[in-house]
């Protein structure tokens, strides 16, 4: 005859301090292997930090809670807003809701967006928000995954790159040096911790950008107009975790023809400017383009401009 | 048979465990098997999306749990009463200037307003708090100067329409719930507490209360997460682009892509950027603003906090008022 208010409570703190557990291995995990930076970016990393910190208190505190076999609830007048849930069959439902994303995030936290998913987005090829050249996305395209083989770049000999991908956000008057840098160069090379500033300096400077040698890299991505000799470059944009992943990139024009979506290149060209769409965007015609083994680190990361 | 249930449930925790061990250390070689090759590459890039508003969300859902807890243990109800004025209109203005201070996100705040209300803070003014903190705060405001940097005034015009969408809406709420409890009060009978007010450790009973309303609001969050990843995957963005001239048409339509989307509000600025030109500015203000209100994430979040019938008002009323200050926007300054 026990009535509600004697309900045993301890499988509940039982179950909740393992999916604690759980969650906390996963973190640690993902940390471990550096996967993490496929989901969040770098600068979100610290507070994964203090969340494992303070899951692990809670886990503990849940179980010792769950073991003491006092069931009697500590003082609160929270009005019984916390509900367990009241049948076997509601029990399943909650904590399979939170079991399975820790199973997934184990075996599948290493995937890495593809093409597929770029198609479902708007591509930026020329910039700022008053020019921008916001173009059509495919339906066509393959599926295959670019990050097969990872684990053979050299970057993955560097475990510790994860908070270094993503440097601070740069000063404005640290962008207005670069801007500077940019202008004087006659070759260019795309690096990847600023590569959302300079794509954008580029684009921004389109008409004094015109000849010069740029190099970047990217995966090999195409829109539905393209014709046989043009690619997109393109590299997904994230600013704090991939749900807001944003394809940036630049058309690359030259035999092309054979590279498969997907495929990542690194490609050197000259700038030149060409219509697309109604707007001006930057192509580069390339001079040379070789096959690359996807990078440790597919993503690039907004760094941001401080602005005061 | 009562020794017999404990035993099952003994087990399933310790199944759990070793579970959960066996995947920390034996994912890899799981991951070969053959099954997993045939399941479509979707499903990953869901799992991706999924899991990574999922690790985005839950360091600010712990901070607003905590903070939810803190204030549950240490502010009393005088302290709230203070500080706010007593005219119900004029601590609309305070409320919506709040996230100035506490730049609380949108995950983050349900939990933190819930616990003001309950700590005798106006409904109203609670309301505002949450609609505006995760858009009136300096986080966001860099963000969205940083992703407008040819056209800085967007960001203004941001902080401007969310202050005063919020208080507007504030006031349609306050003229329509008074002092009403918005708030979900869980089923009448006795509560499994109450009985043992034992003066305990202050300190143990914020982190018991920051573990159940974890769970609590950890559930919304997972299943809005899942229906923002699905609606990621799969939904053509580029489907948007042929309504985004219309002045009319337009900002409804952004307004409902931010809602599916449930980006957080100090990224959302760069999600916007990237339809840039295409759609007329007024549009890319009703997402920037809509979409730190209301989204999928967070209405659930709301149906596990408030009355359903305070919810469906609620979303019933954002919208139009963000969509009418929006459009009072662009006839004054186009």
């Amino acid at each position: 005859m026990k009535s509600n208010e004697d309900r045993d409570f301890s499988f509940h703190y039982l179950i909740r301090g393992m999916i604690l557990i759980g969650f906390m291995l996963l973190l640690f995990k993902l940390l471990l292997t550096n996967d993490i930076s496929l989901l969040i970016a770098p600068k979100m990393v610290r507070f994964i930090y203090s969340t494992l910190f303070v899951l692990l208190i809670l886990s503990v505190l849940l179980i010792l809670r769950g073991t003491s076999g006092q069931n009697q609830s500590y003082h609160c007048d929270c009005d019984g807003e916390h509900a367990y849930p009241a049948s076997k069959w509601k029990s399943l439902f909650l904590y399979s809701l939170f079991i399975i994303p820790i199973a997934t995030g184990f075996l599948f936290g290493n995937n890495v967006l593809d093409s597929s998913v770029a198609m479902n987005r708007n591509i930026k090829l020329g910039t700022s928000s008053q020019t921008s050249a916001n173009i059509t996305a495919a339906k066509n395209g393959t599926q295959s995954s670019p990050a097969a083989d990872s684990s053979t770049t050299d970057a993955a000999s560097n475990p510790k790159s994860v908070l270094e991908d993503q440097p601070d956000p740069i000063t404005q008057s640290e962008y207005e040096a670069m801007k500077d840098q940019l202008l004087k160069a006659k070759t260019i090379h795309i690096e990847d911790d600023q590569y959302v500033n300079m794509m954008t300096i580029i684009q921004d400077n389109l008409n004094s950008m015109v000849g010069k040698t740029v190099t970047t890299k990217g995966f090999v991505y195409r829109e539905k107009n393209f014709m046989q000799d043009e690619i997109v470059v393109a590299r997904f944009g994230i600013t704090c975790c991939v749900a807001d992943a944003s394809v940036y990139g630049v058309m690359a024009k030259g035999n092309v023809a054979a590279l498969p979506n997907d495929q990542w290149v690194q490609v050197t060209g000259t700038i030149d400017q060409a219509q697309y769409n109604g707007e001006t965007i930057p192509v580069l015609n390339i001079t040379q383009l070789s096959k690359i083994t996807a990078p440790q680190q597919p993503y690039v990361f907004d760094v941001g401009v401080q602005i005061y | 048979m009562a020794l017999i249930n404990k035993l099952v449930k003994d087990s399933l925790v310790f199944l759990l465990f070793f579970f959960i061990l066996f995947l920390f250390f034996f994912a890899e070689e799981i991951k070969n098997l053959s099954f997993f090759t045939r399941i479509p590459s979707t499903f990953f890039n869901v799992n991706t999306i999924f899991l990574s508003i999922i690790l985005e969300a839950i360091p600010f859902i712990l901070l607003g749990v905590f903070v939810s807890a803190i204030i549950q243990a240490f502010v009393s109800e005088e302290a709230i009463r203070r500080i706010l004025p007593r005219n119900a209109y004029l601590a609309l203005i305070p409320a919506a200037l709040l996230g100035i201070i506490f730049p609380i996100c949108e995950c983050a705040i349900i939990p933190v307003v819930c616990r003001l209300i309950k700590k005798g803070m106006p409904s109203h003014a609670g309301v505002v708090f949450m609609l505006s903190a995760p858009i009136l705060n300096p986080v966001v405001y860099t963000s969205t100067y940083f992703a407008f940097k040819g056209t800085p005034y967007i960001a203004n015009a941001r902080m401007l329409i969310g202050f005063i969408s919020s208080i507007l809406i504030g006031f349609i709420i306050y003229r329509r719930f008074k002092r009403e409890n918005i708030l979900k009060t869980k089923q009448d009978e006795h509560r499994h507490h109450h009985h043992h007010h034992q003066k305990g450790n202050k300190l143990l009973e914020t982190f018991y209360h920051a573990s159940d309303e974890l769970f609590d609001t950890g559930k919304y969050l997972f299943i809005g997460a899942l229906l923002a990843s699905l609606f990621q995957a799969f939904f053509d963005r580029n489907a948007l682009l042929s309504l985004g001239t219309s002045t009319t048409l337009a900002p409804g339509v952004m307004m409902g892509f931010a809602f599916v989307l449930s980006v957080c509000s100090s990224a959302d600025a760069f999600v916007a950027s990237s339809f840039g030109s295409t759609f007329t500015e007024g549009s890319i203000l009703a997402f920037l603003v809509f979409g730190p209100m209301i989204d999928i994430k967070n209405t659930l979040m709301l149906f596990g906090y408030f009355k359903k019938k305070f919810v469906l008002y609620l979303l019933f009323v954002t919208p139009l008022v963000v969509y009418f200050s929006v459009y009072i926007f662009q006839l004054f300054f186009k």
